[in-house]
């Protein structure tokens, strides 16, 4: 979306700004400096300090604005040096320089402003502090902003203004980010954040603001993590056709609309609040509803704080069918108080529906339950009978591992069918993204060590939405790099969120694969961990101290029986469409895939004879991928690590060698 | 919140199995060096050394859990094995608050899903105090026979192991039942955090870890899920029921640099209430259902309930209604009526508007703190008084005023301040009961046919009666005893035996003030002025037999012709009565006198069939302009509001500005007292036109009457279902609601008046995007004041072409081409015939106060006459026969403003009405911007030293320089015409200024320093009255002889001038 730009004259001279753009940002674009006390770049203009005072004529008409809150909306003209201006200018700066002579940001400001005179204005509220608070109002806006907390404000009215919290004494709810101090320009605030002891605080701050900076101006126009947490991500998958719907089958449905942000927004968060689960975290994305009357179960009747729903809770209910935002607070309530994974329940239970609706079960097995998508009434009464310990809902919540071998072996159900269909790896249930056209994903959840959630590997986004990984090269890179950078996250205690649901400005800077990874952030939190520990970070430090933890956790996995290429293949519905309706929902999209990547063509095939097609070369890709990405990791073929890998990273120590040693190529 | 017995309950059923003590060691660059780990089976606890290689090699978080978890097992641990350890860890840049993010656990275990290593990152404050009990992670392993919890208590340094037979297992109920019980008070609740599963996890293999935290902003636990693999049921399949862990209490190091004025505001002992008083407290909150933009009005029914607001207060509301507490602490420290001390059980209020200003208010005030031994804003010892300066009661007429309590008292004098307060002491301060009840009981909702009805019947009932008495009861004549006029009149009546024959109504503000209290004799017109309860049975006698009382009529004091009836009086016969149309004619209190005058029939006009857009067409061709200052023509605003809802499709809000702060203004209090339904029902037009549902009146809090008088009045309008759903069965629905300010001058500035309507301080915004359009809620807002809502029905009424008639230029094409309609002023200080006068547009200064102000009393000279209010300016006798609009005051360097006028005689000190003035302005000024903030303190204190005879050379010219750049470079009007009494002054008076400086001379014996009190040896007749009333023993000399004064003990009280009956005490 190009903005629109505007001709406006600068001291006589033609430029060209952005409409609607701040005129002090305008000025400064164009190399024309006005002095101000109050303007900050991360924070938006407050137009207290008066002093970047410019004449702009309009329609005619002369007057003087405020140039750091004056949007430039229509053609004007600017005089930045008009005579008047220039007095005016003296005389704030003389006001300034009366009241605090001895602040040298004013001493400065006041000398590019032509003001000398410290006498001429002093009075009896002359403060001789060179550290004084200048009322600019950074910090309270920085507080505000920033983080949403709101601590700090001015007390007291006209010349009493001054800054301080409730009662002069430290209100022992400020969370401490220092943002303030990060801010204030005149060292008036001190406070440092050392419950770690960090070697050098200044630098952990000051790279932990440029991102709470970054969250205060582009959250809102970015993922809105503020406003709706991670649910934002609903309305993006549904429109990129990879929201979760009857048990994966398809990737958007016309009733998402129900359970999508906007509503939840409207009607069910909390808003204007900062809803960090940690504290100092600016992207403050643990939304919660509040006073929420529950329909059903012990607690009916009861006005609840939810947590959430996030964007796993709508999506798991997009794969049960359940468009009823209702439902999936509620359900996210249970979930959450009977101490039940959403996802795994979620997914579990959309495999049961699907079973239930292709006749693998039948009512006689759900104990009356009619479990067709879109059943909440009969979700709910599964997860009160969870709770109550009998009943259908028990069997469920022992996930769909368990009940594929079971109605394998009692209902002599069709083995293959449920293979493809029940939508686990490992044992775990997938986390709620249709990962059919994301290779990327495909590999990401079934090579998670653990088994099929994104946190190790969420590759989505940037393989569908950003494209940011078009190559076959660029995904099975994607498959090494990843894991291991968000496995740094875990080894250090933090958010990933922060990483890249928020990105800088200078994001748009770098090629495509390069920003995928957010170089501006990566760079944050090297100087974090350095601030910290006292130890410089690169990236070769950095996937070290994670590819250690990575390979440990998958010598763990290989000893206790697991951690083989067997154990990371999907079931085939996490790679393409296994039904006819399936394939037919998208026949567009499959056919000129056949065509144009297989050179298959599909003229006068059967829906079933193109699925094989399909089948065959997904399968074939995907194996690619993992052979590949077991390369770059240093794994064997049948993905388990090689010795040397280990001795490469440091940990071959004889205990890891012996569980290993036997499964070398 | 769950009982306090039953946390006791369940607390009381715990057994300790295992107890475990540990120093609280502090991290070092992020790690603490060592492990924690729990055997739940055998109750052994253990702490483990994190060493240097172990640091190297796994870092922390996921790898010192995988890495503490491979010594623990080995290939044939299954899930629910007992050496299947679940591990907790942060890591070493966990717990940070100063970079986002960083405060996540990572939990580990052997999956029951997947048989296999399972990791979970999850939120909560769990890992970081972890870290801050001193531990970088920790293992729970073994299997306990019976429901269990680990506490471990970072605050005593102790592990211990307990059974926990009686908790809940559901989560949202266990984590805030721990977290109660183990915080040692409200605030420590934050504290605790809590890991738990809820029965579900005992029943699948899908079971999570809910990781808690307390929302204290919530008043409940937040719950975030480890949620992938069953770690949740292994932690059941241990029998675990909660891993609770204790944190210090941790309060961020700060330190802002103190400043000079921080002194002057924190209170000195800091006030807590008491735990019977919360309740209380709890109620007023409530009342307001916990709404963040009702934090004000909470606040004024706690200072009101309690005298002042309390840490406990803000700590409380801030509990309830999540605002923040540093922006109540802005609150409690921005609004006048707000204080964090203790106040007197009765407050004594000076008022130091312009009127009485003028009228020597300062010297009143000098002998109130004499008298009560205390400063202006403190407290006598006895906690009795607390002394007040005001910047308007809004009763000019009868300067100067005192509020003692609920009653005002006018036309004080220094020597009467001793009795005032005697009498106050007397309790006399007790409020008077305003209502005589009128309103109907039976009303219900009404249709347009209804309205015709009900005027025929209340006209029928009037006319019924031989003749109304009509008392006044405005604020002026309340003051004088009007009140008990009333009642006066009703029992003289019953005595004669017939109150069937006549009636007494109460009315609003007649207007002139200067001769109440007022009984005006309907339908003949007969006018008496200042009546005493004595003159009551005489004026009933009088009624019987058709007779008229001559000594109470009108008499002009030049002239000397009486006037009997209140049409022939000067001061009403040059009015025109617009705004002002049903003053002194109808019952305020009762919405059928307002209808049988023809209310509501404009609004029956409105929703008969006119569309919006000819609504506001209508209002643009009267021309009216903002009767609130600026003078922005109404309907083009109302046009902007209406647009800018359609494009945005936003909802739109009518506010009515009833923020009253002008001293020396009081015409938007007494159309309210008077005549509050003509306000009600413009709004209702303003909304139908711009396409409104919801309207706010904001007034200010120093009106009691007219908030009781408005809230009636929308209570009856909607029982009429004149207000509510459906209005006249039109489908047009719209209600009012009404907000009271709290002492802040700068609220009559739109947005700042928004600003607190919002319940935020009202401090001003850039008004580079119009309030018209992001306003109220960032909605769009047409606001306007009183006099102009009062205005509308009658333009409605009678036509655009009527009301553009009346005024001067023509209006009717551009409505910023002259001023159309009346003008309501308040016309008041040094002139006979003070009141609230209603003139059309165009009217000259000189005919407004020589014919109908009367006139100079008391044989001075007119000096200037001050128009606008406090940024208004002073204009000479060369102006005199300018014309009163919009444009023409403004370009005599003075402005309309909300339509004070006060007169000044030759005893007024230019220079000193200036420093008034500033000085009321930079107490006004709600500081946000630098120019208005530094600006104003500087020029008061500029002015303060000339009027102290510490004039400089040069101080003119450096007033001049800060007034332009005052003037220039302000936020807002109230900066950017607050230089407008200093200009002025200087334009016009110069002179004055020069003779402060120069020759230490105060020409108008005003200024203290520069004045010296003496006595004629001419005219000293030796009565001693001035020796016997000074109340500094200054004055001597023997019965019938010359007094003297002693210059060195005067204190300058003026007293003695005061009193001397043979002008014989002297300022030179």
């Amino acid at each position: 979306m190009a903005a629109e730009r505007i001709n406006i004259t600068i001291n006589g001279i033609e430029a060209t700004v952005q409409k609607g753009s701040y005129l002090l940002q305008a000025l400064r674009d164009n190399g024309v400096a006005v002095p101000t006390l109050c303007d900050h770049k991360d924070l938006t203009p407050s137009g207290t300090c008066r002093l970047c005072v410019v004449e702009v004529e309009q329609r005619g008409k002369k007057k003087l604005v405020t140039s750091c809150n004056f949007p430039v909306r229509g053609e004007i003209a600017v005089d930045t040096e008009s005579e008047r201006v220039k007095t005016h200018r003296r005389v704030l700066a003389e006001m300034y320089l009366g009241r605090w002579p001895n602040v040298p940001l004013i001493q400065e400001v006041a000398a590019i402003c032509g003001a000398t005179d410290k006498e001429k204005y002093r009075s009896e509220l002359t403060d001789e502090n060179p550290k004084a608070c200048i009322l600019c109002t950074h910090c309270v806006r920085a507080c505000d902003e920033f983080i949403q907390e709101r601590i700090l404000d001015f007390a007291g009215r006209g010349i009493k203004r001054h800054l301080t919290m409730p009662f002069g004494e430290v209100d022992p709810h400020c969370i401490g980010c220092t943002s303030c101090a990060y801010v204030c320009p005149t060292g008036a605030i001190e406070i440092v954040d050392d419950m770690n002891h960090p070697v050098n605080p200044q630098k952990i701050r000051d790279f932990g603001m440029r991102i709470n900076a970054e969250m205060a101006s582009l959250d809102k126009d970015q993922c809105r993590m503020r406003e709706v947490g991670t649910a934002n991500i609903v309305d993006v998958m549904d429109a990129y056709d990879l929201l979760p719907v009857h048990n994966y089958k398809f990737g958007s449905h016309e009733n998402t609309k129900y359970i999508d942000s906007k509503v939840l927004k409207a009607k069910y968060f909390t808003q204007d609040h900062p809803d960090g689960c940690w504290k100092g975290c600016s992207m403050a994305c643990a939304k919660a509803v509040d006073g929420f009357e529950l329909r059903t179960g012990p607690y009916k009747g009861d006005r609840v704080l939810v947590d959430g729903p996030e964007y796993e809770t709508s999506a798991a209910g997009a794969n049960m069918g359940c468009f009823d935002a209702d439902f999936i607070v509620e359900w996210n309530f249970y979930c959450d108080t009977y101490g039940i994974d959403t996802i795994s329940f979620g997914t579990c239970m959309a495999f049961v529906m699907e079973a239930f609706e292709a006749g693998v079960i039948t009512t006689e097995h759900t104990g009356g339950k009619e479990l067709k998508f879109g059943a909440t009434d009969a979700v709910m009464e599964c997860m009160h009978e969870i709770a109550a310990g009998k009943g259908f809902g028990v069997e469920v919540g022992q996930g769909i591992r368990y009940l594929k071998e079971k109605w394998v072996r009692e209902l002599g159900a069709d083995a293959d069918f449920l293979q493809d269909i029940g939508m686990e790896v490992k044992g775990l249930e997938y986390s709620e993204y249709v990962c059919k056209e994301s290779l990327a994903q495909q590999a990401g959840y079934t090579m998670a060590v653990k088994g099929p959630q994104h946190d190790e590997a969420w590759l989505i986004f940037m393989d569908m939405v950003n494209n940011q990984i078009p190559t076959f090269e660029d995904k099975a890179n994607a498959l090494y790099y990843y894991p291991l950078w968000r496995t740094w996250f875990g080894l250090h205690g933090l958010c990933k969120l922060i990483w890249n649901d928020v990105v800088p400005m200078s994001n748009k800077t770098f090629e495509p694969q390069v920003a995928a990874k957010v170089p501006e952030h990566v760079e944050d939190f090297f100087a974090f961990y350095e601030g910290m520990t006292g130890q410089p970070l690169d990236e070769e430090g950095m996937l070290a101290q994670s590819a250690r933890v990575h390979n440990l956790q998958r010598v763990m996995t290989r000893m206790l029986g697991y951690g083989l290429r067997k154990d990371d293949m999907p079931p085939y519905r996490a790679v393409g469409p296994v039904t006819a309706e399936e394939y037919e929902s998208r026949t567009e999209r499959y056919d000129k895939q056949l065509e144009e990547l297989v050179g298959f063509d599909t003229k006068g095939k059967t829906t079933e004879e193109k699925i094989k097609a399909v089948r065959e070369y997904r399968m074939d890709q995907y194996n690619s991928v993992v052979d590949a990405a077991y390369d770059k990791r240093g794994w064997t073929r049948n993905g388990v690590p090689k010795i040397e890998r280990l001795k490469e990273l440091g940990i071959d120590m004889p205990r890891l060698i012996e569980i290993v040693k036997d499964d070398q190529e | 919140m769950s009982s306090n017995d039953n946390i006791a309950k369940l607390k009381g059923a715990h057994e300790v199995i295992a107890s475990f003590d540990f120093d609280v060691i502090p991290l070092d660059r992020g790690y603490a060096g060592r492990w924690l780990r729990v055997d739940v089976g055998s109750g052994e606890i253990t702490i483990n050394p994190v060493d240097d290689e172990m640091k190297r090699l796994w870092t922390g978080g996921k790898g010192f859990d995988l890495w503490m978890t491979f010594g623990e097992i080995d290939k044939d641990t299954k899930w629910d094995s007992p050496n299947n350890p679940i591990c907790f860890s942060s890591g070493p840049l966990g717990g940070t608050t100063s970079f986002p993010g960083s405060g996540k656990t990572i939990a580990t275990a052997i999956s029951p899903l997947t048989h296999s290593i399972m990791d979970c990152n999850v939120g909560g404050y769990f890992g970081p105090f972890l870290k801050f009990a001193g531990f970088d992670s920790m293992m729970i392993t073994g299997k306990a026979d019976d429901d269990v919890i680990v506490f471990i208590d970072a605050v005593a340094g102790r592990v211990t192991l307990e059974k926990a037979p009686l908790e809940s297992v559901d989560s949202h109920l266990i984590a805030e039942e721990l977290a109660e019980m183990y915080a040692d008070d409200e605030l420590d609740l934050r504290n605790i955090a809590c890991v738990s599963a809820g029965r579900g996890a005992e029943h699948t293999r899908m079971g999570i870890l809910n990781f808690s935290f307390w929302d204290w902003r919530r008043g409940a636990p937040r719950l975030k899920q480890a949620g992938r693999g069953g770690i949740g049921t292994v932690f059941r399949n241990k029998k675990i029921k909660a891993v609770v862990l204790k944190n210090n209490q941790v309060t961020p190091a700060w330190k802002i640099e103190e400043s000079k004025v921080a002194k002057m505001i924190t209170p000195k002992k800091i006030s807590i209430q008491c735990k019977g008083e919360i309740g209380e407290l709890h109620e007023i909150i409530d009342r307001w259902n916990c709404d963040p933009e009702y934090v004000i009005e909470m606040m004024q029914d706690i200072q009101e309930r309690f005298r002042h607001i309390s840490r406990t207060a803000i700590d409380e509301i801030n509990r309830k209604t999540g605002k923040p507490k540093a922006h109540l602490y802005h609150i409690a420290t921005f609004y006048k009526t707000f204080s964090l001390e203790p106040k007197g059980e009765t407050i004594i209020q000076v008022c130091m508007g312009t009127a009485c200003h003028v009228r020597g208010s300062a010297k009143i005030l000098d002998s109130f703190e004499r008298v009560l031994g205390v400063g202006t804003g403190e407290t006598t010892d006895d906690n009795n008084y607390t002394l007040e300066a005001v910047a308007c009661l809004g009763a000019c007429s009868i300067a100067p005023v005192v509020k003692i309590g609920e009653e005002v008292f006018g036309n004080v004098q220094s020597k009467d301040v001793e009795k005032l307060i005697k009498q106050a002491k007397g309790g006399g301060t007790k409020k008077k009961d305003a209502a005589v009840e009128t309103t109907r009981t039976d009303a219900a909702k009404i249709t347009p046919a209804d309205l015709e009805k009900i005027a025929g019947q209340q006209k029928k009932k009037d006319g019924a009666f031989k003749k109304m008495l009509m008392v006044c009861t405005g604020t002026g004549c309340v003051a004088a005893k009007g009140f008990d006029i009333r009642d006066g009149l009703v029992s003289a009546l019953k005595k004669k035996g017939v109150s069937s024959d006549y009636a007494v109504v109460a009315t609003g503000c007649n207007g002139f003030c200067a001769s109440g209290p007022i009984v005006v004799v309907q339908p003949d017109g007969v006018f008496y002025q200042k009546v005493k309860e004595k003159d009551l049975d005489e004026i009933v006698t009088s009624l019987e037999n058709g007779e008229t009382i001559e000594r109470l009529l009108y008499k002009n004091p030049v002239s000397g012709e009486i006037n009997e009836k209140m049409g022939d009086i000067p001061f009403f016969s040059k009015q025109q009565l617009i705004a002002l149309r049903n003053k002194g004619l109808i019952d305020p209190e009762n919405i059928d006198h307002y209808i049988a005058r023809g209310g509501y029939d404009a609004l029956r006009k409105v929703l008969g069939g006119m569309k919006q857009e000819d609504v506001i067409e209508e209002v643009i061709a009267s021309g009216i302009r903002g009767r609130g200052g600026g003078g922005f023509p109404a309907g083009v605003k109302w046009k902007s509001g209406w647009k800018a809802a359609q494009e945005r499709e936003e909802e739109i809000f009518v506010v009515c500005n009833a923020d009253e702060g002008d001293p020396g203004a009081f015409m938007d209090r007494s159309i309210i007292e008077t005549d509050p339904h003509s306000v009600i029902e413009g709004m209702l037009i303003g909304a139908f036109a711009v396409g409104s549902t919801e309207g706010y009146i904001y007034i200010r809090k120093e009106y009691p009457l007219a908030q009781t008088r408005l809230a009636k009045a929308i209570e009856q309008a909607r029982a009429y279902g004149l207000l509510g759903d459906d209005i006249l069965g039109s489908g047009f629905s719209f209600d009012i609601h009404v907000h009271r300010g709290a002492g802040a001058f700068v609220c009559g500035e739109s947005s700042a008046l928004m600003a607190s309507m919002a319940g935020k301080p009202g401090e001003p915004r850039a008004k580079y995007v119009h309030s018209v359009e992001y306003g109220f809620r960032d909605k769009p807002t047409v606001l306007n004041n009183v006099e102009t809502w009062a205005n509308i029905p009658e333009i409605v009424a009678k036509g655009a072409k009527w009301f553009a008639s009346i005024g001067t230029g023509d209006v009717s094409k551009n409505p910023w081409n002259g001023s159309s309609g009346t003008k309501v002023f308040s016309l008041v200080g040094d002139v006979r015939n003070t009141g609230l006068v209603e003139v059309p547009m165009g009217i000259t200064l000189r005919e407004i106060i020589e014919n109908v102000g009367g006139g100079i009393p008391d044989g001075r000279e007119f000096k200037a006459v001050q128009t606008g209010g406090p940024s208004g300016g002073c204009l000479p006798m060369a102006k005199l026969d300018m014309k009163v609009d919009f444009d023409s005051l403004t370009e005599a360097g003075s402005m309309m403003g909300s339509g004070g006028m006060i007169v000044m005689d030759d005893h007024t000190c230019m220079v000193d009405v200036a420093r008034y003035f500033i000085d009321f302005l930079m107490d006004e000024s709600c500081g946000k911007c630098t120019a208005c903030r530094e600006g104003l303190h500087l020029m008061s204190n500029i002015l303060n030293r000339l009027c102290k005879g510490d004039g400089q050379a040069g101080d003119v010219e450096r007033l001049e320089e800060l007034c332009s750049t005052v003037q220039d470079t302000s936020l807002c009007q109230l900066g950017g015409s607050a230089p407008n009494p200093v200009m002025s002054t200087i334009n016009y008076f110069r002179e004055e200024y020069e003779e402060h400086i120069k020759e230490n001379k105060c020409r108008a014996g005003v200024c203290k320093a520069l004045i010296e009190y003496t006595i004629s040896a001419d005219n000293c007749t030796g009565c001693t009255l001035c020796f016997k009333n000074c109340p500094v023993d200054a004055i001597t000399g023997e019965k019938k002889e010359l007094h003297v004064i002693d210059s060195g003990k005067c204190i300058k009280c003026g007293i003695c001038y005061e009193v001397c009956n043979f002008e014989a005490v002297e300022v030179i």
